[in-house]
């Protein structure tokens, strides 16, 4: 395979995709698990797809239509978590459906023959062009620099919300910041796995990386590391074996956290076992 | 003597349940105040809005004569541990650290000498610093406890402001946490909301029972009709056990709920 990759300009912008969202992810997946925002992130990913069906049906990149709607999206999530003391899951479920519908409704609002949106619900690696190959470099350097620029006062924030406002740290502007890193990582991941899997590249590596590490920063490091050896295993999966690229990485990581899970799982009953 | 803190005519409502009603309260320097109350009383929120956390919807706080937010760096907060969620990944030192953070958006932040020595010698006071690398996940609530201390501490601060920091701790623990307090308060205000009776009794100097409305403020010593009327039922209980009584004697033939 390492052949072909020197051959062909697709496989080497696969490989390099799957690096950066790796990258991406692996911050961002760290800090939505210790912060408990999966499931806002969730519906953030899903308004994406929003994104994509207003870029067909404006003529423009379907990917700035999903930076710009994600973007959006994410700001209206931080604000009803801010402002609301209702239970912030129906809102975002709400979010989730009407992303997903506006997609829908712009691609049949667009003129001519539809689309093929599957390659951005379930991703396409090999599709990814050198443009925008371009546009994800440029938002995984945005993530990382905000992240580390701003890291103690992020894991302050992650960690105690009051004490760190009490300190005078501008907690919700690092709120608002940390939405808007969500959304560029959503549009860094969708040709990588799409859109419906984006949640599995989000979760896994750092859920995995936590059973190895107590350091905020050192989890960050493994959960991009580990993101990098789960996409490209699948890359390399969906080559050998011939089945598409996001669901290939999608199964691999559910089925090595699955692994995972139950020996850690089996090994904690043995050790209360030996102790009782 | 001098007030740290005035809470002048206070009401705060979360949407449409009245949480705070009225609230006037003095704190002088060096004072150790007691909140207590029933839970849904208010006592958290009162916290809050001295620490500028939560705006009141009127009335006004001032600390050191200024509004909480401009009087950043006067008050060490040590929050219920029992609500943290204590598998994250942080450990002992960088908790302590976090209070030497300095406020508004500073690009690549690092803690400096000063920071770390300051750290370490409260570390080493509150017998913590063999802890340094555990994570939080793997202390006792006494040594988390003291962990808080520390980092609010670290603030240097002129009050320090205590919710609930003895819940769920064994008595060894509680009476540790206690002396820590008395020794701090040669230095500094404390305020410090409490379920502990056996703390009223022998640890705080001035005594404020809040449920919604403030209904006493001043000396320790609790008489039935107040406790009554504050938590809507003779708490006979707490007093036992007490070597100087918090609560006068019961009058016999009372409706006992105990």
């Amino acid at each position: 395979m390492l052949k072909t990759i020197m051959q062909y300009q697709f496989l080497q912008n696969a490989v390099i995709s799957a690096v950066l969202a790796s990258i991406a992810c692996g911050i961002i997946g760290t800090i939505i698990i210790e912060k408990r925002l999966v499931m806002m992130s969730g519906g953030i990913a899903h308004t994406a797809f929003g994104g994509i069906g207003l870029g067909f049906f404006l003529g423009i990149e379907p990917i700035i239509g999903a930076l710009v709607i994600t973007v959006g999206a994410a700001l209206g999530v931080a604000t009803i978590k801010r402002k609301t003391s209702m239970n912030t899951d129906i809102p975002i479920g709400i979010f989730w459906a009407a992303g997903m519908s506006l997609g829908v409704l712009f691609v049949a609002l667009t003129p001519g023959y539809p689309p093929d949106m599957n390659t951005y619900l379930f991703g396409d690696i090999l599709t990814v062009s050198r443009s925008n190959l371009y546009i994800i470099l440029s938002l995984d350097i945005l993530v990382a620099l905000a992240v580390i620029a701003l890291f103690q006062h992020f894991k302050a924030y992650l960690f105690d919300e009051e004490f760190s406002t009490v300190m005078g740290i501008k907690t919700t502007f690092i709120e608002y910041l940390l939405f808007i890193l969500i959304a560029l990582t959503v549009v860094v991941v969708i040709h990588v796995v799409g859109i419906i899997l984006i949640m599995a590249l989000l979760t896994a590596p750092p859920a995995i990386a936590r059973l190895f590490t107590h350091n905020l920063k050192r989890l960050m490091v493994y959960s991009i590391l580990i993101g990098i050896f789960f996409t490209l295993t699948g890359l390399w999966l969906s080559y050998t074996l011939n089945i598409p690229s996001g669901t290939a990485i999608a199964l691999f990581i559910s089925v090595v956290y699955g692994a995972v899970s139950l020996v850690r799982a089996l090994t904690q009953r043995r050790l209360r076992h030996n102790n009782g | 003597m001098t007030n740290v803190i005035e809470v002048k005519n206070v009401t705060v409502y979360y949407t449409h349940v009245c949480a705070l009603s009225n609230v006037n309260m003095l704190v002088r320097d060096k004072e150790f105040l007691g909140i207590i109350g029933p839970n849904g009383g208010g006592k958290s929120t009162l916290l809050k809005v001295i620490l500028g956390l939560i705006q009141p919807n009127s009335g006004e706080v001032k600390i050191f004569g200024q509004p909480p937010t401009k009087a950043l760096g006067t008050m060490g907060y040590i929050p219920q541990f029992t609500k943290f969620h204590r598998d994250f990944p942080i450990s002992v030192e960088e908790t302590v650290l976090m209070g030497r953070l300095s406020g508004g958006i500073p690009l690549f932040h690092k803690y400096t000498k000063k920071d770390y020595e300051i750290a370490h010698s409260l570390m080493d006071k509150l017998d913590i610093y063999s802890l340094k690398d555990r994570q939080i996940g793997q202390l006792s609530g006494g040594q988390l406890q003291r962990t808080l201390i520390a980092r609010a501490l670290t603030v240097r601060p002129k009050i320090l402001i205590l919710d609930e920091p003895t819940a769920s701790l064994d008595t060894e623990s509680k009476s540790h946490i206690y002396e820590i307090l008395e020794e701090l308060n040669n230095d500094m205000t404390i305020i410090m909301v409490t379920h502990d009776m056996s703390a009223v009794s022998s640890h705080i100097q001035t005594l404020a029972c809040l449920n919604v409305n403030m209904h006493y403020h001043g000396h320790p010593e609790l008489t039935d009709e107040l406790v009554n009327k504050l938590y809507g039922c003779p708490v006979d209980l707490i007093a036992h056990g007490v070597p100087h009584r918090v609560l006068k004697e019961h009058n016999k033939g009372g409706h006992d709920h105990a």
